[in-house]
């Protein structure tokens, strides 16, 4: 969740966010991130002779053709992906495509967006279609589901209408057996009118959650008049008593939920079905307390720390609060936070006893913290941040064949620790391996991680071994002040796959179907994601295809509609197996296996 | 107590200040006793109907007098009026004190001001100030002494006004996402930025917190065009920030994120503002149809739009939009320069009829950059007269290698600028040649005429000397340069491309006259310099011997070498009194200053030194002091009399009872006025 719930702070945030980014993550992988998408325009494609055609139209009752969507077209042989614009029968058309698999979207502003093939609005993957050379492919129907809008009111405290705050929804969606509170595909913040409404619109059907937050005081927050600083004013200024020098709480805004909590969990939950109209829902943001956090930052010794990279994360709300940097102590290790709400906050970051800014700072920053405050109202806080030194992982790198030659040099193996809060983890930078296949991660602090290598194609990571363990099928435990000498990280070439096709008792494809395959081991559902499949959409054709699984023994089912989200929750994988083939995979084998419905 | 008069602060010219921001010239430590700490305690109330108002962010401006060094444990310096609209500002020492009061925020939001209008307020109640006898009035002052407790300050805060309204298409459907934008409009039909919004699921917009005054409603529609062979070049290799900050300094548009191929250019179409809304589906025949930039009701210029007057609090509903497609022509040409074809250039479309407006960047028709070959395509072009337009406005950035030296050709030369008019009909127009020529260079000198300690070679470093166009050029890239002067007192600008641009400086502040950062919750808010005792005030700025009057300059083809800008410590003043009967505090009766040359008019919203207001005490007294000399109206009048200041039309009212004046420099001219406008 990365609403800008804080306001002002937003921006800044933001701009602390990329800095961080780029110290942190791969530098080939944050410019990867910053190109444009994939989908970005016209380019030279092998222009063919087959066609895609069809028509947009809305999900309902009348089923009226929607003219002006836009239908976006990717696939094999696009580099690219094609955009039409329906006319005004809702007509579209792809022309001069060669032979493929492609996939289809629709979307229109106030509509949920539409996956081709897809049984839910707003949620994919698309059918891909098959296209034979110079086939005419028409016939195509998307259907478009209005959009539902949620509007309402913002107040204060006093029942008036508050204008220029920030409402945000947030749906309500089953995630490892819970409900969680995420963004909804498309999601997007508004502010509040000059009379404190707001109007949210384009959802799909669902359960959400209303926020609001912010409101009319700088970010500082300003101090309230209360009765007794009005009297004591009074006094002083018109009967000339000595003045009492009272000055009112300092407050902020708050945040609050519809209907007036401050607790997500509290939040009264708003289901809107397809296309609905939801008016009243008004929310009650009320003022709250803020307090001062005098901080000082030591190093185990008890010396102060000032060179560092530390944020905050509000573990209330289970948001970032500040990224990475935003502590900023002074050479006496003090540092001071003006202005925080009530809440539950973790500091984390790291830090160097070292003077010298380093080149690369997450690496040379050897000492870490996690450490809570909650701030409740008060004037004041204090806290002491306490950094130590983290343990050491290191291990070696190599090939799982003798005859493969590998090339470390574009390798990055990165240590990624486990769940966090909103990004709050002490994270570390991605290392090189040494020529002779070496490696070692510094400073790192206690927590599950899991290990992750980046630019290897066409290898991919095979086993990652310690003491016995491999750690890709869980995680890494790195315990305080404990190295882990001897991490043995195995690489292949050929990674396990299926494939086949999805056909009716008929003999006919089935892409109304997907394919989903996960170990049947119940141990690695939670831990081992790599031997869970996505949901594979079959194609028109009927064909399935399933890469990189590494070889055990597994589960393949077919169905008809899964969020993809609740494949992380193991009671639906339960049920899964119970309708699912078990097959195994060697190693590196690319098994075929075709499939057939049952009457 | 004592109110001050003849402030010229309006709230808005404060908002404006913002950009004067500058670190004080070193704090004060003063230890202030406890009994020469004053406090004010005040309401804020609706002007309307008087009812409290809660909630209201109090910030209290001091100036001068003794300052305390900022304590950082003070905490928020900002005060929120209570449920009865009560606020009480405390640790107050002796100094002059601006109250303002504001409600809401300033607008930035996904869906609202992202075109212009970026810090536009969105509230229930206008900002204010005490002081204020109409929205955005004059505000004042209160000279606080040591110790003194005041106990009966009132804050007036208006409503603004609203503007209500749907955007449909050809079809009557709403068009759902749309950028609506209220521009406002003065009597001689300039257009200034407004605030914008974006039409929800209904189509429905709602523009509110509008000050009173004349306004049109626009849908602009701004076409964002890229060669598709530039796109793909840049996507074929790896991410060249070199390259986007080349294109960038020459005004190119960004790189689409996504987008559609129309002939050989890609039509970019960000999530928020489809395709859909803007380019109708292609007719498989010759022509393409677009919606153009449309004013209310359905108008396709400025001139023609219905001007919206809005009083304060007013609602007005069912201003609605219709957007109707119209035919398109290709418009193609090529950009050279000394040395041939200039590749990665942005060039611009904009409409001739936006000419003058600062709105110009608002109805800008469409952009797009040339293409290896230096050409330019615009694939969607409505019938209507156009200015291109190209021009470098960032330095040219050194190829590989290449040093940050003397640029290698003229479109690197910074300022490098072309415009060409075009008149679109109903054909397609290719072969266009726009030809680019050197910036050229802006110099002078400042002088200092007077027997004072002249500025320190630290503090002239610290003076800025802006150089503004006027009109805006982009949207985004106002043209905007800042000098700075040399110890010995010459300034340049360098890469001046021809236009109309006002030069402007700031007076040379006492360090006394700074504000008191320590009580300020908003210590941007520096005060203008205006009324406060200065060190060196503007006399005038020349070129070639000749006056500048309001620091207009045009810029041609040619360098101009010999700009003189002229401080005094002995500025001229205007003193007087007003010799009619009735209560002036209560009548809320003001002196309104401005130049007698009607020509000079137009520039009023800008020209802040020779359009001044002055509040008229109880006594009948007021001053303004820190002029520039020349030829000035002065007229009394009530205040809520004069409604829309400085607009031309309150100034011709105004003028039929003004009396004319001649300053000359360093004079100290009384006058009496024995007229005032009513209500």
């Amino acid at each position: 969740m990365t609403a800008p719930v804080r306001g002002r702070y937003a921006a800044a945030w933001c701009v602390a966010l990329c800095l961080w980014c780029g110290l942190a993550v791969d530098p080939s992988s944050a410019q990867a991130q910053a190109r444009p998408p994939r989908d970005a325009a016209a380019v030279e494609r092998n222009v063919g002779t087959a066609l895609i055609a069809g028509i947009v139209q809305a999900v309902g009752q009348d089923a009226r053709p929607v003219r002006r969507a836009l239908v976006t077209l990717a696939g094999s042989g696009l580099p690219h992906s094609l955009q039409a614009v329906t006319d005004d029968a809702g007509r579209f058309a792809f022309p001069e495509l060669s032979a493929g698999r492609y996939t289809l979207t629709a979307e229109k502003p106030a509509y949920v967006k539409s996956y081709y093939g897809s049984r839910r609005a707003g949620r994919g993957p698309a059918t891909p279609v098959a296209l034979g050379d110079g086939q005419p492919l028409t016939g195509i129907v998307i259907g478009l589901l209005r959009g539902a809008a949620i509007e309402g009111t913002v107040l204060d405290d006093n029942g008036v209408p508050l204008s220029s705050a920030q409402v945000t929804v947030l749906q309500s969606v089953m995630a490892n057996g819970e409900r969680r509170l995420v963004n909804p595909p498309g999601a997007r913040w508004v502010t509040t009118d000059d009379r404190g409404r707001y109007r949210i619109y384009g959802l799909p059907p669902g359960d959400y959650a209303v926020r609001a937050s912010g409101g009319p005081i700088p970010g500082s927050g300003a101090r309230l008049t209360t009765p007794a600083v009005v009297s004591a004013a009074v006094g002083a200024s018109q009967e000339g008593r000595p003045d009492a020098e009272i000055k009112g709480p300092a407050v902020a805004r708050g945040t609050a939920y519809f209907p007036g909590v401050s607790d997500a969990a509290a939040a009264e939950l708003v289901t809107l079905g397809p296309a609905e109209e939801r008016p009243s829902i008004d929310i009650t943001v009320r003022l709250v307390r803020v307090s001062r956090i005098n901080g000082l930052a030591v190093d185990g010794g008890g010396q102060p720390l000032w060179n560092m990279l530390v944020g905050l994360a509000n573990l209330s709300t289970t948001s970032m609060w500040s990224s990475p940097g935003a502590v900023r102590p002074g050479r006496d290790g003090r540092f001071t936070l003006p202005s925080m709400r009530p809440g539950r906050y973790l500091f984390f970051g790291r830090a160097t006893a070292s003077a010298d800014t380093p080149a690369t700072p997450a690496s040379q920053l050897p000492l870490w913290t996690e450490t809570e405050v909650v701030v409740n109202e008060e004037e004041s806080v204090d806290v002491v941040l306490q950094f130590l030194p983290g343990a050491g992982v290191s291990g070696r790198i190599s090939a799982d064949r003798a005859d493969a030659p590998l090339d470390l040099s574009k390798m990055r193996l990165t240590l990624r620790p486990g769940p966090t809060i909103a990004g709050a983890a002490v994270g570390l930078p991605p290392i090189s391996p040494q020529a002779d296949g070496t490696f070692a991660f510094a400073g790192v602090a206690p927590g599950k991680y899991r290990l992750t290598l980046a630019g290897g194609d066409p290898w991919v990571l095979r086993s990652a071994m310690a003491e016995g363990r491999d750690v890709l099928d869980e995680p890494l435990e790195v315990q305080p002040g404990r190295n882990v000498p001897d991490l043995k990280v195995t690489l292949t070439d050929r990674p396990a796959g299926i494939s086949g096709t999805l056909v009716d008792a008929l003999g006919r494809p089935a892409p109304e179907y997907a394919i989903v395959v996960f170990s049947t081991d119940r141990a690695h559902w939670t831990t081992a994601p790599r031997r869970i499949s996505g949901v594979v959409k079959v194609g028109t054709d009927g064909a399935f295809t399933v890469r990189g699984l590494p070889p055990g023994e597994y589960y393949l089912t077919a169905l008809t509609d899964l969020d993809p989200s609740q494949l992380t929750d193991p009671t639906v994988l339960d049920q899964l197996a119970t309708t699912s083939l078990r097959i195994v995979l060697g190693e590196g084998e690319r098994k075929v296996q075709n499939l057939k419905l049952p009457q | 107590m004592r109110y001050r008069s003849g402030i010229a602060i309006t709230a808005s010219l404060c908002l404006a200040l913002l950009y004067l921001a500058a670190p004080p010239l070193g704090g004060r430590q003063a230890v202030v006793p406890d009994a020469a700490i004053g406090l004010i305690l005040g309401r804020v109330v609706d002007a309307d109907s008087g009812a409290p108002l809660s909630g209201v962010v109090i910030t209290a401006l001091g100036f001068g007098g003794d300052s305390p060094a900022p304590t950082p444990s003070a905490g928020p310096g900002a005060i929120l009026t209570d449920s009865d609209g009560r606020f009480v500002v405390r640790s107050l020492p002796k100094a002059s004190y601006v109250l303002l009061a504001s409600v809401g925020g300033t607008g930035y939001s996904p869906n609202g001001f992202l075109v212009t209008g970026m810090g536009h307020q969105i509230g229930a109640y206008l900002n204010g100030a005490f002081g204020q006898a109409r929205p955005g009035g004059p505000l004042r002052t209160i000279d606080l002494g040591a110790g003194q407790r005041l106990g009966d300050v009132v804050i007036r805060l208006w409503k603004g006004g609203a503007i209500n309204g749907r955007v449909l298409d050809e079809a009557g459907e709403p068009l759902v996402g749309v950028i609506v934008s209220a521009v406002s409009r003065a009597s001689d039909g300039r257009l200034f930025d407004g605030p914008t919004t974006r039409t929800d699921d209904r189509g429905m917009y709602r523009l509110g917190t509008l000050t009173p005054g004349q306004y049109v409603v626009v849908v602009p529609q701004t076409q964002t065009l890229m060669p598709s062979s530039m796109i793909e070049s840049l996507l074929a290799g790896p991410q060249d920030l070199a390259a986007a900050r080349r294109l960038s300094s020459a005004a190119a548009p960004q790189v689409p994120e996504a987008g559609v191929r129309i002939g050989g250019a890609v039509l970019s179409t960000p999530a928020e503002q489809q395709l859909t809304n803007s380019v109708l589906a292609e007719d498989p025949a010759t022509t393409r149809h677009v919606y153009p930039t449309t004013f209310h009701p359905s108008a396709l210029g400025a001139s023609r739009a219905a001007p919206i007057s809005l009083r304060s609090g007013e609602e007005r509903l069912d201003v609605d939009v219709q957007l109707r497609p119209v035919r398109t022509v290709e418009v193609s040409g090529v950009l050279l320069d000394s040395d041939g074809p200039v590749p990665g250039f942005g060039v611009h479309l904009m409409p001739a009829e936006s000419g003058d407006a600062d709105g110009a960047g608002l109805l800008e028709a469409a952009a797009t950059a040339t293409d290896a070959r230096g050409a330019f395509l615009f694939p969607l072009v409505p019938p209507g007269s156009y200015t291109l337009l190209a021009v470098r406005i960032g330095p040219a950035a050194g190829g590989r290698g290449a040093a940050a030296g003397a640029p290698r050709r003229t479109s690197e030369a910074p300022g490098a600028s072309a415009t060409l008019p075009v008149a679109v009909g109903n054909e397609k127009i290719d072969g266009l040649t726009l030809t680019l020529r050197p910036g050229v260079r802006i110099s002078g000198r400042v002088e200092f005429q007077g027997g004072g300690e002249r500025p320190s070679a630290d503090l002239l470093q610290d003076l800025p000397v802006e150089l503004r166009r006027v009109p805006k050029l982009f949207r985004l890239n106002p043209g905007f340069a800042a000098g700075r002067i040399a110890p010995a007192g010459e300034f340049a600008f360098d890469g001046v491309s021809p236009g109309r641009y006002e030069l402007h400086v700031f007076d040379v502040p006492k360090p006394g006259a700074l504000p008191i950062g320590g009580i300020l919750e908003r210590s941007e808010y520096k005060a203008s310099a205006f009324d406060m005792p200065e060190a060196w005030s503007l006399q005038s700025i020349t070129a070639g011997g000749h006056e500048l009057p309001d620091g207009v300059l045009p810029v041609g083809d040619g360098d101009v070498a010999d700009v003189v800008i002229v401080f005094t410590d002995r500025p001229a003043e205007l003193n007087g009194s007003l010799a009619v009967p009735g209560t002036n505090a209560e009548l809320n009766r003001s002196v309104f200053v401005f130049p007698a040359d009607r020509a000079r008019w137009s520039v009023a919203a800008v020209s802040t030194r020779a359009f001044r207001t002055a509040r008229v005490s109880a006594t009948g007294a007021f001053g303004v002091p820190n002029m520039v000399p020349g030829e000035y109206y002065v007229a009394a009048a009530e205040d809520a009399a004069v409604g829309n200041w400085p607009d031309p039309t309150v100034l011709s009212k105004l003028a039929e009872s003004a009396i004319t004046v001649r300053l000359a420099a360093n004079q100290k001219l009384a006058i009496t006025l024995r007229q005032v406008v009513e209500r």
